[in-house]
């Protein structure tokens, strides 16, 4: 086994191949790992007063110059609300921003809350004068923050295996798995005295979405589109496999925002998942009964 | 009138793919579902087809007026499952950092 590391958004960034002990794969590798976390990085942080989403959401109402590339990390996120009909919102920057959640990361902003469900659909992309143009709907502020690191699991993954190598990209809890025979992940809630449970994979994604570690007064920082505000949920933590990393990060956000009715939706779309709370343990489709500790 | 909306459709992706490249395939397709473009479209057949800078080019869907624009009661699931090859027999990989899905 190979794996290269990248610490940085709060989190561990994890690139793993089945191999035996090779210098140069694992110089290969983490210098891959390296520059893809750099260019995702100056695309849609939205931490960094020069990233393309930055700039997007410095001129609301028009259509902004932006890359292909970012373009690419856009339409993952605009899929994640179409397949969820609208429960994961990439637009809710202003939402989360007003939530506290740049207060908690060090930054300093002042936004009045702002409630815009929907308005997902109003982003528009279009060819450019170099590459392409996004606008976004006055009022809004895109954050790509909940499928970003899933979208860059799935897209090391996929590079690295098209290289010959079984592969699991961890991207701070977004995993993505392709092998050619089962690799166990485990999906861990966090919280003490519930076990991790674990799953093995050939081909798709394990992610897990929570409100137990970016939490702060008041709030967290999974946002309800349909109120603009901190998702009320009983969920600490919701685990899904589907068939990407992408995927299964949008069935575990929909999952907590969803709160109660959660895994009855989830259900609904056939994905196996588990919803851990305090005093409770469901599970849907395939994953395995169980009780809380 | 042959001006048939795919015809016309797709003759104004092939412009689109022209000017842009074929990065912008997936925008093309767009516009050929977007009803609305399709009548602008379909008004006159001597209407200019709009420029890569042109407003009307591109939506990255149908109107927003759909009220069934965010029922996810209603909604049908495209989040794709995972592929019958995943169990939950436990395997033989021990719990480590690198696969190991914890909120972050």
């Amino acid at each position: 086994m190979i794996t290269a590391s990248v610490k940085t958004w709060k989190t561990e960034l994890l690139l793993s191949v089945r191999t035996a002990p090779d210098p140069a794969l694992a110089s290969a590798l983490q210098t891959f790992l390296d520059s893809e976390v750099t260019r995702l990085d100056r695309l849609a942080s939205r931490f960094r007063d020069d990233s393309e989403l930055a700039i997007v959401n410095a001129r609301p109402g028009q259509w902004v110059e932006v890359s292909w590339s970012f373009v690419t990390v856009l339409t993952a996120a605009l899929d994640a609300a179409r397949m969820t009909g609208g429960l994961v919102d990439p637009t809710m920057g202003r939402a989360i921003k007003a939530a506290g959640y740049d207060r908690w990361a060090g930054q300093a902003t002042s936004t009045s809350p702002d409630v815009h469900r929907g308005k997902w659909r109003g982003v528009g992309i279009r060819p450019g004068r170099g590459q392409a143009q996004v606008r976004i709907a006055a009022g809004t502020e895109l954050d790509l923050g909940s499928i970003a690191k899933a979208w860059l699991a799935d897209r090391l993954a996929t590079t690295v295996y098209r290289a010959g190598h079984e592969v699991c990209a961890n991207m701070g809890g977004d995993i993505r798995v392709i092998a050619h025979r089962p690799w166990t992940v485990w999906a861990d809630p966090g919280i003490p005295g519930v076990d991790s449970r674990p799953v093995d994979l050939v081909d798709g994604g394990l992610a897990t979405s929570g409100v137990g570690k970016r939490v702060w007064d008041g709030g967290h920082h999974i946002i309800d589109p349909r109120t603009g505000s901190p998702a009320g949920t009983p969920w600490v933590s919701v685990s899904a496999v589907a068939a990407t990393a992408a995927h299964a990060n949008a069935a575990t956000t929909a999952g907590v925002v969803l709160g109660d009715a959660g895994p009855e939706w989830m259900s609904r779309q056939g994905i196996d998942a588990r919803f851990v709370a305090l005093d409770e343990v469901a599970t849907t489709h395939r994953w395995p009964q169980e009780v809380a500790a | 009138m042959s001006n048939s909306p795919r015809i016309i459709a797709t003759t104004a992706s092939v412009a689109l793919l022209a000017a842009a490249g074929a990065g912008t395939a997936v925008v093309a397709l767009d516009f050929v579902d977007s009803p609305q473009s399709q009548t602008e479209l379909e008004a006159s057949s001597t209407t200019q087809l709009p420029t890569p800078q042109d407003d009307r080019t591109t939506v990255y869907r149908a109107p927003q007026d759909d009220p069934h624009d965010d029922d996810y009661q209603g909604h049908s699931g495209e989040i794709q499952p995972a592929p019958p090859t995943t169990t939950f027999n436990g395997g033989q990989g021990q719990k480590a950092p690198n696969n190991t899905s914890k909120s972050s």
